[in-house]
């Protein structure tokens, strides 16, 4: 591996300060799992390292009001074992306990998945279903972007808004009430230790007579960021949700699927097909909620 | 009464298991010795080619750096392979695979050699690369080694295939094509070399065959058999990936000339790049039958992509075309086989020699057979199964040990038990 | 480059070493430390060969960098036996013949006692899931599965008897 300084600030101004003096030479070191990888590679070369993993005050999930905060530290074993989130908030629960393996969850942390922006990035799919949005703190302060915005941002790595002197410090989300159901379903070739093929999500919310007030489908590994399902949200909203209106929209997840594989390699034109099989796993999950919730 | 062996029929600890649960088994990238180098490979990053100049020098000027060594370096015969000789220690006359050794490098430590390689450039002179079957028997495709891409042809025939199939009340034609397959061993390739006190050249690798090794090794180094030794590290799985030379004659090469032991591990990716692979397959098989199931005639051609190496494809297609009929008795059998030389990573031995390929096709065509006829699909295998006196493709009878006919009851038995 | 100071408590020691800081964890415990119970065999956290129990959490060794070893607690393979008295684990794993090549068994074995020193009765379910992390190319699933479940058990009826607890 190359060389490069290592520096382990104990605060998060110690942190900013670093990355203030070093910009576009350093890399922020998380979890580690993606970016050691990349090192030992020889694919990512920076000078100077710095793990903030040890700053605790960015390890945390609080449930503030209407909301939840994560803290970008937050592994997704911590995520995944929250009693809210395993509760409340079961498309991000699925997805942090379908990352990597027990291993990579110990380790990789929720800011690091969104900060790699990968197009196989579970987190990532589980955050935009959620709405969610990230804080970017520097030496000039901080600033709150929604994800979506985020992602499409052109910072220092080209893939999201991050810039070279800041750091990703929390993500937070509008809690799932008690009338919505959330559902994640990760398609891959193992159940372990696979990246996935289709991680999709997906966020309904009905009223006290079932009609649908809010709906969120996007489907990861799709296209370069998480695909949005507009057509298929707008078919549901306003109506009363039953597994037939649901199953209306798969004719629209094929097409969305279609209209971004068009133009990619033929292998990933199966998918147009599968995302059907996914979405139907996801509304047999939402409907049980929902069902669930209007017996209690 | 059955007799009370002392190990038949008794649970007993594995004789290596302590050692295994405690962690002190030795694999090969455990060694180390005093003085020891690390090598490591410079390897080509194009399929096919000649080398039109390879720059070393940079290398060999990198403070720590012991050893650059090219083909020139060679003090012995610079081809080796399990059945025949046709792949080079370093490449010399041309590249033929993703990967080709063209350089090999020691020195003091892993990072010194890591800047070691990035030092080396090469240039070459690319050649129209070979992918696929079709392509390698093309009148104007490139040859890969010697005069033509076919690496071997062989035919197998008993009875009258032609007569026969005139008689069928049956025939079912089809086309299977398996794919190649890495033996994905979760020890990536190691070794180490050193002279030992006796000034015996010994290696001690991750390896399948460490007689085979020695010879290899001596040969590469113009040295007699008995001042070579391999031994055989502890190894962490290898399912035939094993049997070809890794690492063994290139961390030799180094210790024959820095006169110190020298250690390589490969990375995953450079172990699964160079290792061999499964060899895959396209089986075109035609087998007829009579109205009530009884197998008459089978014809069946092989092609094969045995790589840019021979390793056992020799083997292989032995086996692939033997094993053709599966555990069924046909009386009248041609089998055609065909492998070639592609730019492709080379097939090798891989656990079962080209029979589950060939399984691939026969167990397809009775299953299609038993459809066509509308017969149960265990019932039409128990009636044409080999049994004890049956006789193979090959002539041989077959005179004790015919298990496959109870095998296949006791199959159908659990199978009812589990589905019921 | 500048040699970093890593000081943690390795197999129950405290150790202070300086090392430069491209080197990995594993090859911290490999190349440094000569504990070569910790195995590569992919380099990119797919296999679980060299997993340790990190801060009391298993972990895939080779996408971590040897700084993040500074200030933690490391137990390996090394550091299960007690005066030459094989951990619980280990004995299952040696009389179910949970062991082919044993390329993969420091890392199971330790998945799994990173797994019940947390949760001391797993599910079935609980044990494949904590164990999925840990690929074994020699197939011997089922036997390893066997040797964890024999593990909780022999576990159980000790803290019944008022032994010792797991981690």
């Amino acid at each position: 591996m190359r060389a490069f300084d290592f520096f382990t600030p104990k605060t998060i101004n110690e942190a900013k300060a670093l990355l203030n003096q070093y910009q576009e030479s350093a890399s922020i070191l998380a979890g580690g799992t993606d970016i050691v990888i990349e090192m030992n590679e020889g694919h990512v070369r920076p000078d100077v390292v710095i793990d903030i993993k040890r700053l605790k005050e960015l390890e945390y999930i609080r449930i503030d009001g209407e909301q939840i905060r994560i803290g970008a530290l937050s592994t997704f074993a911590m995520i995944a074992s929250h009693p809210v989130i395993q509760e409340r908030v079961r498309v991000l629960c699925q997805a942090a306990s379908t990352v990597g393996s027990p291993q990579i969850r110990n380790l990789g942390t929720i800011g690091g998945n969104l900060a790699t922006s990968s197009v196989a990035g579970d987190g990532v799919s589980a955050m935009m279903t959620l709405n969610a949005s990230v804080v970017l703190d520097s030496v000039r302060g901080k600033r709150t972007v929604p994800l979506a915005e985020f992602l499409e941002g052109k910072g220092v790595s080209n893939r999201n808004a991050l810039l070279a002197d800041e750091i990703m410090t929390e993500i937070f989300f509008d809690l799932p009430d008690d009338h919505t159901a959330t559902a994640f379903y990760k398609l891959a070739k193992r159940k372990s230790l696979a990246i996935s093929v289709i991680g999709a999500g997906i966020l309904v919310q009905v009223d006290d007579a079932g009609i649908c007030t809010k709906a969120s489908l996007r489907g990861g590994c799709l296209s370069r960021y998480p695909l949005h399902f507009k057509e298929a949200e707008a078919h549901l909203l306003g109506e009363k949700i039953t597994r037939e209106l649901l199953e209306e929209t798969l004719p629209m997840l094929h097409d969305a699927v279609y209209e971004s594989a068009k133009s990619r390699p033929w292998s990933v034109f199966y998918k147009k097909e599968s995302v059907q099989g996914v979405y139907r796993k996801l509304f047999d999950a939402i409907l049980e909620q929902l069902n669930g919730k209007s017996n209690e | 009464m059955a007799k009370e062996y002392s190990v038949i029929g008794k649970s007993k600890v594995k004789v290596d298991g302590l050692e295994k649960v405690l962690g002190t088994t030795k694999f090969a990238s455990d060694y180390s010795l005093p003085d020891m180098l690390y090598g490591r490979v410079f390897r080509s990053t194009v399929p096919h080619a000649t080398v039109k100049k390879l720059y070393l020098e940079k290398a060999r000027a990198l403070d720590g750096v012991e050893a650059v060594l090219d083909y020139h370096d060679i003090p012995g015969k610079n081809r080796f392979g399990i059945i025949i000789k046709d792949e080079p220690c370093l490449v010399d006359d041309k590249i033929r695979r993703y990967g080709d050794a063209l350089a090999v490098v020691a020195a003091k430590s892993p990072e010194i050699l890591e800047e070691a390689l990035a030092l080396i450039e090469v240039d070459y002179d690319e050649i129209e690369p070979i992918f696929t079957f079709e392509r390698a028997l093309e009148a104007d495709a490139p040859i890969i080694h010697g005069t033509t891409n076919i690496h071997q042809v062989k035919h197998l025939e008993c009875g009258n295939v032609d007569e026969a199939f005139k008689k069928c009340d049956i025939i079912i034609e089809n086309v299977y094509s398996t794919h190649r397959l890495s033996h994905m061993f979760i020890e990536p390739d190691a070794g180490i070399a050193y002279y030992d006190d006796d000034g015996l050249m010994t290696v001690v690798a991750s390896t399948q065959n460490p007689h085979y090794d020695r010879n290899e090794v001596a040969s590469l180094l113009g040295l007699p058999y008995n001042q070579v030794r391999v031994i055989q590290a502890a190894t962490g799985g290898a399912f035939g990936g094993k049997l070809d030379i890794s690492v063994q004659c290139h961390c030799a090469l180094l210790t024959y000339h820095t006169r110190k032991p020298v250690k390589m591990v490969r990375s995953r990716s450079e172990s699964t790049m160079v290792s061999a692979k499964r060899h895959p397959m396209t089986i075109e098989a035609k087998t007829g039958a009579t109205r009530d199931g009884m197998l008459m005639a089978m014809e069946v051609k092989i092609c094969s992509d045995t790589g840019a190496y021979a390793s056992y494809g020799p083997a292989v297609i032995t086996r692939a075309m033997v094993h053709c009929t599966g555990p069924y008795s046909i009386p009248n059998v041609r089998a055609d086989a065909t492998f070639v030389y592609t730019n492709n990573p080379m097939s090798g031995a891989f656990r079962g020699f080209g029979v589950p390929q060939v399984a691939v096709c026969h167990e397809g065509q009775m299953n299609a057979l038993a459809r066509k006829i509308g017969m149960d699909p265990v019932e039409i295998r128990i009636r044409n199964a080999h049994q004890i006196g049956s006789k193979l493709t090959t002539g041989q009878i077959l005179e004790n040990s015919v298990g496959f006919i109870e095998t296949l009851e006791k199959a159908r038995e659990k199978a009812a038990e589990v589905l019921s | 480059m500048n040699k970093i100071s890593i000081s943690l408590n390795l197999n129950g020691e405290d150790r202070v070493i300086d090392v430069f800081p491209n080197r990995r964890v594993v090859d911290l415990l490999r190349e440094d430390f000569k504990l070569t119970s910790v195995k590569e065999g992919c380099s990119e956290g797919e296999c679980g060969a060299c997993t340790v129990i990190f801060n009391g959490d298993a972990v895939t060794t080779c996408c971590m960098l040897a700084g993040q070893a500074d200030q933690s607690t490391i137990i390996t393979l090394e550091g299960l036996a007690k005066n030459g008295e094989l951990d619980v684990l280990q004995q299952c794993f040696l009389d179910e013949g949970a062991v082919q090549c044993g390329y993969c068994t420091p890392g199971m074995i330790l998945t799994a006692k990173a797994l019940l020193m947390k949760n001391s009765s797993p599910t079935e379910e609980e044990i494949k899931v904590g164990m999925s992390g840990n690929l074994c190319r020699c197939t011997g699933y089922e036997k390893i599965h066997a040797a964890v479940k024999n593990a909780v058990e022999i576990y159980k009826q000790k803290l019944e008897q008022g032994g010792e607890s797991i981690g």
